[in-house]
């Protein structure tokens, strides 16, 4: 049985997408766009892209319904600057959640322009029939989707088998456009996550075992973030960086949902991920992330800290709420799935 | 068959500017059921 709750608009055919024109122009199909900033030089970046574009500061002057994308680089979402849009359509990029340099805004900026909605949100809708249809686990392999690595290639590869409960809950966007008084996430248009019950029952809603090969990492921070939860968001940015500039995969290890190793090379960065994303935590997984901005993969920087990578690679695998340690994101950008047999 | 229910994390705001009709427990007191994965949400 599959619920929508109630602001979800219903599951389309799998043949028919929904949104005309492309990029945000699928978001929003008609009126004015405006890029709507708490930095001036980003403001000026889409200005330059051909854009409409305004400061946060200014929103009050633009007109009532606008369209706004609301690339948040300095400041984290708040209720104050939910209210500044009270009337308007909001697609809300929360830069500074994940990294707010200006070379990062603008990365960001560029990926939220390239964006495919409609076909994200095609993906999303055959990922919510198929996972309510489907009673067998989901496989990720690297030997099923392009570029296979050949048999005689005895590097990692990606083999991730992951159940799922027979009820459960996910997160995600069906279809593109956003209307008047609505606040979206673009990172609920790049996919299909499911997400740990509590932390007394890390696997009620999905349990993970095998190998992902992982060409990214994300360090993000929740607005509610406590003080020891910034320390450790300190330090899972500088242990991303390391593996960011280390130039190998990081390769995970995972028995029943939890995180057995973490390597890059000959580095292992097991313990390091305990600590940032709470060491409570046990490296216990918190999030299974389907990837659903798939066009996006070859134009991707995967040594980037950007949200807009978070969706463009076939799965992801969380740890840490982002709250009381950092949320790391491991993106695998190889191979496709398959359903196993049930029984 | 899988039970699934399907949460699109949008928000809006009622008179008071207080979100309603979301559909994430982000006001839970575990800090894991209160994730907000997507980094948009604000109490």
């Amino acid at each position: 049985m599959l619920r929508l709750m109630p602001t979800t608009p219903p599951v389309q055919s799998e043949t028919r997408t929904n949104g005309t024109g492309t990029g945000l122009r699928q978001v929003f199909p008609e009126g004015d766009i405006y890029l709507v900033t708490d930095d001036a030089d980003l403001a000026a970046y889409g200005t330059e892209k051909g854009h409409k574009a305004a400061l946060l500061e200014d929103v009050a002057g633009l007109p009532e319904k606008s369209n706004c994308v609301v690339l948040l680089q300095h400041n984290l979402v708040s209720r104050d600057i939910r209210r500044k849009f009270r009337g308007m359509g909001a697609l809300v990029v929360p830069i500074r959640a994940f990294e707010g340099t200006p070379e990062l805004a603008r990365y960001t900026l560029d990926k939220v322009i390239e964006t495919d909605y409609g076909k994200a949100c095609e993906l999303n809708r055959y990922w919510t029939r198929s996972i309510e249809r489907e009673s067998g686990d989901i496989v990720f392999d690297a030997g099923l989707g392009p570029g296979a690595p050949d048999d005689g290639d005895d590097r990692p590869r990606t083999h991730l088998v992951c159940r799922l409960a027979d009820k459960l809950s996910a997160n995600t966007w069906l279809t593109p456009e956003i209307t008047v008084d609505k606040w979206v996430s673009v990172g609920a248009y790049c996919e299909l996550s499911i997400t740990a019950p509590s932390t007394a029952d890390w696997t009620g809603a999905f349990s993970l075992d095998g190998t992902a090969v992982c060409a990214g990492v994300l360090v993000a921070q929740d607005s509610r973030c406590t003080d020891d939860g910034e320390a450790r968001i300190q330090q899972a940015r500088a242990l991303r960086d390391e593996m960011a500039a280390c130039g190998e995969p990081v390769v995970l290890r995972l028995k029943e949902g939890v995180l057995t190793s973490c390597t890059a090379g000959d580095q292992d960065f097991t313990e390091r991920v305990k600590q940032a994303t709470n060491p409570k935590y046990d490296l216990h997984a918190l999030e299974l992330g389907i990837g659903t901005n798939l066009e996006l993969m070859p134009r991707v920087d995967w040594r980037l800290n950007s949200q807009m990578n978070e969706g463009a690679g076939p799965v992801h695998i969380g740890f840490g709420e982002g709250i009381t340690g950092a949320h790391m994101d491991f993106i695998v950008a190889e191979g496709g799935h398959e359903f196993s047999k049930a029984g | 068959m899988r039970d699934l229910t399907v949460h699109d994390q949008s928000w809006s705001l009622d008179k008071d500017d207080r979100a309603v009709d979301y559909t994430n427990p982000f006001d839970a007191s575990d800090p894991v059921t209160a994730a907000s994965v997507s980094y948009t949400y604000a109490s």
